[in-house]
């Protein structure tokens, strides 16, 4: 196993239980760093990697829920597996309700930790993968022209070269030619496919 | 008298004994609103109207007065020798219109109401703006009435008002008493119950207190034990997978089980140290008269026991020496002993609750017992009793008992529960004698 798996990050006020989940972490190959409060982990920068929180609910200064609400309102997008020595159901039903992968009671089982782990981690890295899709997609649709943007609108509508042609004021040789550099910029191989990647953009279709 | 005027001799004997009679007449009618002060209305009229006719020698007399409280007073008096089949109304409605009106009333010779022929009336319209009634006096004399009389009158008239007056004041005076002593009642009962609901929210509170203290010091002690456990339990995981790996790192297994060592320990170190808070706490070396140590928390207990309906018992023996000890802890066991037996004793439907506290001296020490005549104790229960987080009770904390233990051991003491034959549950306790 490689760092290519992620970071482990895990927020412990204990330094005990710190040294032997790093440990344990580590046993299985995964990248670890510690941070005794909510404060320390905030002010660090997390690695361009996919991570996942481990984290502890009491904790001096910011608990676990209030970093998970800060985490929220700053769209740090981190998965968070909760453990606490002593969580009640109220507790727990807050934190999963916010978007908590698991909730894990002090002492847990060793694979109940690792599986929650990687299940945040797996979140993550399809969480990043589809941020860096839409991110590529809408820098090819930024280097689109204006009227190119026009046609692909007006393509995805599903109108006719020639209709598009009388709508947008312009030859139809013109808008095939517009119609080829869209497909191209884009990277669509087919019609199909420009439609769901205006889909992703939230183009709207012009009303004719 | 004015200076001049001629004084004509008083010699008709006939005039003075007029003018004697009619002097005494006036005292008696001025003397009458003193002697019925504050009785009813009625009540004087009737006498008022009595008295005129014993004076007037009259043949009827009549009133009717608006009372202040509103009711309608009406009344007539003939003398004696008359017969008293006659009506008050009847004769109101047969001299009605001579008395009702405006115009100024004066004396007139009517058709007799209450026999034949005629008769001559004297009306007096009394009150402070002639008001509140009138008053009418009938004589067949044909001299009625004279000066004298009418004097008499106008005089009956005022006293009249006074009276009424005086009469409606006191009614008021007896509405207002009345309805003070029923707000007097009604706050009371309502204080009444303010006071017992206070107390049940206080006993409420205590109770609460109890339970969150020992929750909050259950969750700390939880978290102080479960943090090292954890910790030690994860690294005994991770040692086993470091042993697992291809090729085993046992460096990290060495670290692992370095660390499971020192959790243990930590954990450890946490039991005894709450076991040593509870024990350092009796540090107080007083010398504790039990007797009175006991009393006190009866006292205190009262109210509780009053509710419950718990008929409490002492027999406290005498002459019992005091002993070196932690006053208020002992009377937390005696506390927390009367507190089982009265809630134990509040699941019995019937029969009685009795509560019998006791003590003497032992071989062992002072002996302290308490017996309740509730449900009892199983077999099994009697066993763990004493034991922490033990407890038969719906949303108890299982400490109580086990506190009372900790209290009594640290004072040389010892605590045991035994079940009667017949009915209850007894507890008892010892406590060494200084120098035994």
């Amino acid at each position: 196993m490689t760092e290519a798996h992620g970071v482990v990050f895990i927020v412990d006020d204990d330094a005990a239980m710190r040294r032997s989940l790093s440990s344990l972490f580590r046993s299985v190959g995964l990248r670890v760093e510690v941070f005794a409060s909510a404060q320390d982990f905030l002010r660090c920068t997390p690695p361009n990697l996919p991570g996942c929180l481990v984290l502890d609910v009491r904790l001096p200064g910011l608990s676990g829920l209030d970093l998970q609400r800060r985490m929220a309102e700053a769209n740090l997008d981190i998965p968070i597996v909760f453990i606490t020595a002593h969580g009640d159901i109220p507790m727990s039903v807050r934190a999963m309700k916010a978007g908590a992968v698991e909730f894990l009671t002090k002492p847990f089982r060793d694979q109940d930790l690792l599986d929650a782990t990687h299940l945040g981690l797996e979140r993550d890295r399809e969480a990043r993968a589809h941020r860096a899709d839409s991110q590529e997609l809408h820098n090819r649709y930024h280097s689109l022209t204006s009227r190119e943007r026009e046609v692909m609108a007006c393509v995805v509508a599903g109108l006719l070269n020639k209709q598009i042609a009388a709508e947008l004021g312009m030859s139809e040789t013109t808008v095939k030619v517009h119609r080829h550099r869209v497909m191209e910029k884009m990277g669509a191989d087919s019609l199909a496919e420009l439609v769901r990647m205006a889909d992703r953009l939230s183009i709207r279709v012009p009303k004719s | 008298m004015a200076p001049g005027e001629q004084q004509g001799p008083v010699n008709d004997s006939g005039e003075l004994h007029h003018l004697r009679s009619c002097i005494s007449n006036l005292i008696s009618l001025q003397a009458l609103p003193a002697i019925w002060a504050g009785r009813e209305a009625s009540r004087y009229l009737s006498v008022l109207l009595e008295a005129l006719i014993g004076m007037l020698h009259l043949d009827f007399a009549y009133a009717r007065a608006i009372d202040t409280l509103g009711g309608r007073i009406e009344m007539v008096r003939v003398p004696h020798r008359r017969p008293a089949d006659i009506d008050a109304d009847k004769i109101g409605r047969a001299l009605e219109p001579w008395v009702s009106g405006d115009d100024p009333l004066r004396s007139m010779t009517v058709l007799n109401p209450i026999g034949e022929g005629q008769l001559l009336i004297s009306p007096v319209r009394f009150g402070i703006q002639g008001d509140t009634g009138v008053l009418v006096a009938g004589s067949e004399r044909p001299d009625f009435p004279t000066a004298i009389e009418m004097l008499l009158l106008r005089v009956a008239g005022n006293q009249a008002t006074i009276a009424l007056h005086e009469a409606g004041v006191a009614a008021r005076q007896r509405q207002t008493a009345q309805e003070l002593e029923r707000r007097v009642e009604e706050r009371t009962r309502e204080l009444r119950r303010t006071s017992e609901a206070l107390g049940e929210a206080q006993a409420e509170l205590a109770h609460v207190n109890r339970v969150t203290a020992m929750g909050q010091l259950a969750a700390s002690i939880t978290h102080d034990v479960m943090q090292p456990i954890s910790a030690g339990i994860s690294d005994a995981y991770a040692a086993r997978r470091w042993l697992g790996a291809q090729p085993p790192n046992l460096d990290e297994v060495r670290q692992s089980l370095d660390s499971i060592v020192q959790q243990g320990n930590r954990a450890a170190d946490v039991v005894v140290r709450i076991r040593a808070m509870f024990r350092k706490a009796p540090l107080r070396k007083d010398a504790v008269e039990i007797n009175e140590a006991i009393r006190a928390v009866v006292v205190l207990t009262h109210g509780e026991l009053l509710k419950n309906n718990v008929a409490v018992q002492t027999q406290l023996a005498d002459d019992l020496p005091s002993i070196q000890g932690d006053r208020v802890q002992l009377q937390q066991v005696i506390l927390n002993l009367i507190i089982n037996a009265v809630e134990a004793m509040s699941s019995l439907r019937e029969g009685s609750r009795e509560l019998l506290i006791s003590t003497r001296n032992d071989v062992s020490g002072l002996l302290v017992t308490v017996r309740d005549s509730g449900p009892g104790l199983s077999a099994e229960s009697l066993e763990r009793l004493f034991d922490p987080f033990y407890t038969t009770k719906a949303g108890g904390m299982g400490m109580g008992l086990s506190i009372c233990r900790s209290i009594v051991e640290v004072h040389g003491g010892r605590i045991w529960a035994s079940r009667d034959f017949s009915q209850g549950a007894t507890f008892q306790f010892t406590l060494p004698l200084p120098g035994a």
